[in-house]
């Protein structure tokens, strides 16, 4: 499915001069990976993370755009257990997506996208069994691009993005979870472009 | 038809994010605690290393492989554990340790394990030494693993045995007080088993999310 989204969004003869290359770099909140209850309730949570994203866009047709684009927040884990915050480790998370973006006006636009997300850690607590293989994402996004003439000339947007993933790990499935959670991520970004 | 798209996308993200997986039932921990009863009142003595004395410093006795075989041990337990409760390390000075694992009389060789079942060939011991109200430790915990006099073990099967014995010291050391019933536990209390089990799992889990009622000793 990634293979015909890529061509159909980078069809061989596309002209060059459309694709434009954006860096963006903000902060990421995410939700809970692992609710658990051992006597007491508690939650395994990713602490607030930098994300950086790298995106090749393209123009399809006027108002419209794809673009393809790599997300990578490192981030450590924190135990909330009993009015405490505890380590639990870190993790480095990359999402690969593909993107389709509708430009409603020249300062705003929204993006869907969908893709793929790995989890990298050392092997030690919900990862001592590996990380779980690629997980199916979902992304939405929301950006603005200020009317002015600094941002107009390096491309600055600011997004603000959402994305979804179902996350379980071998090692949870050993200790007795049989399905996947759900993972909220929001992050605020601001991005700067390049070409196009 | 964009709009029937974005809709279908919308409702599969929604209905993911309604999804909320079942906590698993976590039966089958042993009692780990020690209990005392004096006259009426019975007591509690549930001991474990809390978050802020992580990781827990071992200082293990420099001659043959005690150093491997403490590192062994700590990895094994923290493995049992998800979520970060308990971490480990080994410390080169002994006046800083929390807890000191040291040789009883003779040292063994460090010769590759003979895993064929053998004789018993080796023993240990943990001792915890607590101040005057009872509820904190006074000093570091004690570990010793002994080299059973007499034995006709071989070496190999010598090291075997210290391996688990280690493991299973290490286990007292952390908090687990108790002996399992059960000879498929490494906490039985003369270990045949080469690691810890699915109940010494959930009852050094339990531990962990437990409340102590003894202070480790002052820093």
């Amino acid at each position: 499915m990634l293979v015909t989204l890529w061509l159909t969004a980078y069809p061989p003869n596309r002209l060059t001069a459309q694709v434009s290359f954006h860096v963006a770099l903000g902060a990421r909140y995410s939700s809970t990976l692992v609710h658990d209850s051992i006597g007491t309730s508690f939650d395994l949570r990713p602490a607030l993370a930098p994300a950086f994203l790298v995106s090749v866009r393209d123009e399809l047709r006027p108002g419209w755009s794809a673009d393809v684009t790599l997300d990578v927040s490192s981030s450590g884990l924190r135990r909330h257990e009993g009015g405490g915050s505890f380590d639990a480790g870190s993790f480095t998370a990359f999402a690969f997506t593909v993107g389709l973006r509708r430009h409603f006006t020249p300062n705003a636009s929204a993006r869907v996208g969908v893709g793929g997300m790995r989890y990298r850690a050392s092997q030690t607590g919900v990862f001592r069994e590996g990380s779980g293989g690629i997980f199916p994402l979902g992304s939405v996004a929301a950006t603005y691009a200020p009317p002015l003439p600094f941002a107009q000339k390096h491309q600055l947007e600011i997004e603000a993005r959402y994305d979804i993933h179902l996350f379980i790990t071998p090692a949870l499935r050993t200790e007795g979870f049989t399905s996947s959670r759900p993972v909220h991520r929001v992050a605020v970004v601001a991005r700067m472009g390049w070409g196009g | 038809m964009k709009a029937r798209v974005v809709a279908v996308f919308a409702a599969g993200l929604a209905l993911a994010a309604c999804k909320d997986p079942a906590i698993p039932d976590r039966a089958g921990a042993y009692a780990f605690a020690d209990t005392s009863i004096i006259g009426p009142d019975t007591s509690v003595t549930l001991f474990r290393w809390p978050e802020s004395r992580l990781p827990v410093r071992f200082w293990a006795d420099p001659r043959s492989n005690m150093r491997f075989l403490v590192e062994r041990a700590i990895g094994v337990w923290q493995d049992q554990l998800l979520y970060g409760e308990l971490r480990g390390v080994v410390v080169s000075d002994s006046g800083g340790a929390d807890v000191i694992v040291q040789w009883t009389d003779s040292v063994p060789p460090d010769v590759p394990p003979d895993t064929t079942s053998g004789p018993n060939a080796c023993g240990g011991v943990t001792t915890f030494e607590y101040d005057s109200t009872g509820f904190a430790l006074a000093g570091p915990v004690h570990v010793s693993l002994t080299v059973l006099t007499g034995s006709p073990a071989s070496a190999g099967q010598v090291q075997a045995c210290m391996r688990r014995v280690a493991i299973h010291e290490l286990g007292h050391s952390l908090g687990l007080l108790r002996h399992s019933s059960f000879d498929e536990d490494i906490m039985f209390g003369s270990p045949i088993v080469d690691y810890p089990s699915r109940f010494d799992r959930r009852s050094v889990e339990a531990l962990y999310h437990s409340q102590p009622t003894v202070q480790p000793p002052p820093q």
